[in-house]
């Protein structure tokens, strides 16, 4: 059954906006969501798609990648430059912005899935259209770049 | 304590996604919330009425520089058969976990080969080029903790190998472009990669300007025609797959530099730090920079003897060693000096570029002050560089040569002149078109260096004596496009002769910009890619003309500095 993109927005907005969150932070979640929805609203192939959600993840995850790269640790930079009174209304600490501005983007989709939506690695590979063993490298990758981090 | 990690983690993770913000609004064209009909866009934000208007370029097929593709790409005769082409059985590769997997066979009895490495690569293809007998593999393996993707070309006539490796996420689906000639000696040029999914391998054909996507296990290959090839940059999928960025194959091979540089390049980020770039592990660290800021000047980040000079209002001096900062005074701009370990600053009232005649202050790197004078107005001309004892300036009929004395010296020109750069007491420089480059000493007689056939200007800023002042390099490209994204070529003028020669075809995205080592051995060129997500990438050795070309997969990156690994040690932290 095909889903409109009216309905799967209304769907899947939210908790796309909270993976992209976890990918590039919360100050550019809400773009990032919009021009996936974009990207999926001119793609032919929606028609065609079975599993909206998952390829709506994935084209969230692909944007991610293509357009913010550094954003993250760079909002860590600015967080720690600006001004404390102007700041978010939910405070993440620029170490975090920076620890996850270590992972490749892919290897942040990883994480959040796996640690935010406590989902096994065929799962997480399920919602992100890849191997289970590719998810498996990225997670033991990931965790070993933290690891460094959360260590130093 | 795998268990005490984990929890790390997900805290890390909770925290952040916890500051998750409310979904944005929903644009008009998925219908409205509140009653507001398609197309009534009054509760879009800006960023989508930007998406809009890129979707509407979008379907015409160009994206800023990006073809973008449906998710199904419309494939041009397809389904068709590619004459010739065996009937795969079963061969050996190797998934993620260095298991066997079956694959295509290749027609002659050559296995990849590799010595000593386990292959673990999660890709592993391999496929027939369109039209030849040239078999390919693709494969990624671990040594130690990089991931090396190779490629290797098996014909009838020889093997060649070739493996770039880098820290990175291993990305199977990198473009792996390099040059091969076959047995009759014709040259094949084809661009290699495994696409996502490593369900295909696609390659680039020169002659017709096609592009073939041919399944792992198929006999199809698929032809997709690509619009405009330029000379010298190609385009080739990108990694999602979804759409086709920009790679470059002038050089080959350009799948990762082939040998040890012993440099690293620090790049201006155009903000408040700098990109260092280990050319030899492919490390990238970003990193902040006191006293570095963003907003643009004719000279950003400069290295003066052992440190780095940066900023505008108050220009810093940066330790390369330690990383401390010094305050070298307040100043609109800074200039480089020809005198060692010193700089310029000029300070115009106001603090603004051309308000009033600025005062001109010679100091040393420790801060303590040399000259200072009164300079001219802005009408006699800029200052733009050091010269021996003094400053030049650029103005509307050629060159002003200052000194603190007070001392002003023309060299006349018919019209706006610019500086390119200077070494010792030589000078480069042109006039308004830049159609000719002119050479020589400063105060004495100069040479005229016509820009080489089928180019027809110099990018006038890019200009850079090698250190011992033999040669200069610079970016040429054609008048009629300055400005408009064309690509620039690579020039090397002989100073003594007057000699130029082109090193590559319309290479580099303009801007791009060039430096060479301290030594001299090596010149180092990258395409400004502030808000692109990939920096071309290159080197040139005039020693033996060795050339190298990579899209490196880092963006954000401005003019740079070169440094040698050592040197770098602080930097690279």
């Amino acid at each position: 059954m095909s889903l409109s993109p009216r309905d799967a927005y209304e769907r899947y907005a939210e908790e796309l906006v909270r993976f992209a969150t976890g990918l590039i932070g919360p100050d550019d979640a809400q773009d990032l969501v919009a021009e996936a929805f974009m990207r999926a609203l001119r793609s032919k192939g929606w028609e065609q798609v079975e599993n909206h959600r998952a390829y709506l993840y994935r084209v969230v995850a692909n944007e991610s990648r293509m357009r913010y790269r550094t954003t993250m640790r760079r909002r860590a930079r600015e967080r720690r430059a600006a001004d404390p009174s102007v700041s978010h209304e939910v405070e993440v600490r620029p170490e975090v912005l920076d620890a996850i501005g270590r992972l490749s983007p892919r290897q942040r989709a990883v994480i959040v899935l796996t640690y935010w939506e406590d989902l096994r690695p065929a799962a997480v590979a399920e919602r992100l259209g890849t191997s289970e063993g590719a998810v498996r490298k990225h997670l033991a990758r990931a965790r070993a770049t933290l690891r460094k981090v959360l260590d130093a | 304590m795998p268990e005490r990690l984990d929890d790390e983690i997900r805290a890390l993770v909770h925290e952040l996604v916890a500051a998750s913000p409310p979904p944005p609004d929903r644009p008009g064209v998925l219908g409205s919330r509140h009653g507001l009909g398609p197309g009534l866009t009054a509760s879009v934000s800006g960023r989508w009425v930007l998406a809009l208007a890129v979707l509407a370029v979008g379907t015409a097929g160009v994206l800023l520089g990006r073809y973008v593709l449906p998710a199904e790409p419309a494939l041009e005769d397809q389904p068709r058969v590619v004459a010739g082409t065996p009937a795969p059985e079963p061969r050996v590769a190797f998934d993620h976990l260095g298991d066997e997997v079956p694959l295509l066979p290749p027609s002659h009895d050559v296995e990849p080969t590799l010595t000593g490495d386990t292959v673990v690569g999660d890709v592993a293809a391999v496929g027939v080029i369109a039209g030849t007998d040239i078999e390919v593999f693709a494969w990624q393996h671990l040594v130690e903790d990089l991931t090396a993707s190779c490629i290797q070309v098996v014909s009838p006539a020889t093997t060649e190998t070739l493996c770039t490796a880098s820290r990175d996420t291993p990305t199977p689906h990198t473009p792996y472009p390099f040059r091969y000639r076959d047995a009759d000696g014709v040259a094949v040029i084809v661009a290699l990669w495994v696409v996502p999914e490593g369900t295909s391998v696609a390659s680039l054909e020169i002659g017709d300007h096609r592009v073939w996507q041919r399944p792992v296990g198929g006999v199809t290959a698929f032809a997709l025609r690509l619009p405009d090839f330029p000379t010298g940059l190609f385009e080739s999928w990108d990694a999602d797959g979804e759409s086709l960025a920009r790679i470059s194959f002038d050089s080959m091979p350009s799948v990762g530099f082939s040998q040890a540089m012993g440099s690293v390049l620090v790049f201006d980020d155009g903000l408040t730090g700098v990109t260092v770039v280990d050319l030899d592990t492919g490390d990238v660290v970003r990193r902040g920079i006191d006293g570095q800021r963003p907003g643009a000047s004719e000279h950003r980040l400069t290295r003066v003897g052992n440190s780095l000079v940066v900023g505008w209002g108050r220009i810093h001096a940066v330790s390369i060693e330690t990383l401390d900062s010094v305050m070298l005074g307040e100043a609109t701009v800074f200039v480089p000096a020809v005198e060692p370990d010193t700089v310029w600053l000029v300070d115009y009232p106001g603090g603004r570029i051309g308000q009033g005649t600025p005062t001109f202050r010679h100091i040393r790197l420790n801060g303590d002050e040399i000259s200072s004078a009164e300079g001219v107005p802005p009408e006699q001309g800029f200052a733009v560089r050091g010269v021996p004892g003094g400053l030049v300036l650029e103005g509307d009929l050629g060159l002003t040569l200052w000194y603190p004395s007070g001392e002003v010296a023309p060299i006349p020109g018919t019209s706006r002149a610019f500086v390119g750069d200077t070494s010792g007491d030589q000078i480069a420089w042109c006039e308004a078109g830049c159609a000719e480059l002119r050479i020589g000493e400063i105060g004495g007689a100069d040479i005229s260096i016509p820009a080489p056939a089928e180019t027809s200007n110099f990018d006038a800023r890019s200009a850079r004596f090698s250190p011992d002042g033999r040669l200069l390099a610079a970016i040429v490209g054609d008048a009629a496009t300055v400005g408009t994204g064309s690509h620039g070529s690579l020039v090397m003028v002989d100073v003594v002769t007057g000699a130029a020669t082109l090193i590559t075809e319309r290479l580099l995205p303009r801007p791009s910009y060039i430096a060479w080592s301290q030594d001299g051995r090596h010149l180092f060129f990258s395409s400004n890619s502030y808000g692109e997500p990939e920096t071309l990438l290159g080197w040139y050795r005039p020693a033996d003309g060795h050339l190298e070309v990579i899209t490196f997969p880092y963006g954000g990156m401005l003019s740079f500095v070169v440094l040698t690994s050592d040197e770098a040690a602080a930097l690279r932290g």
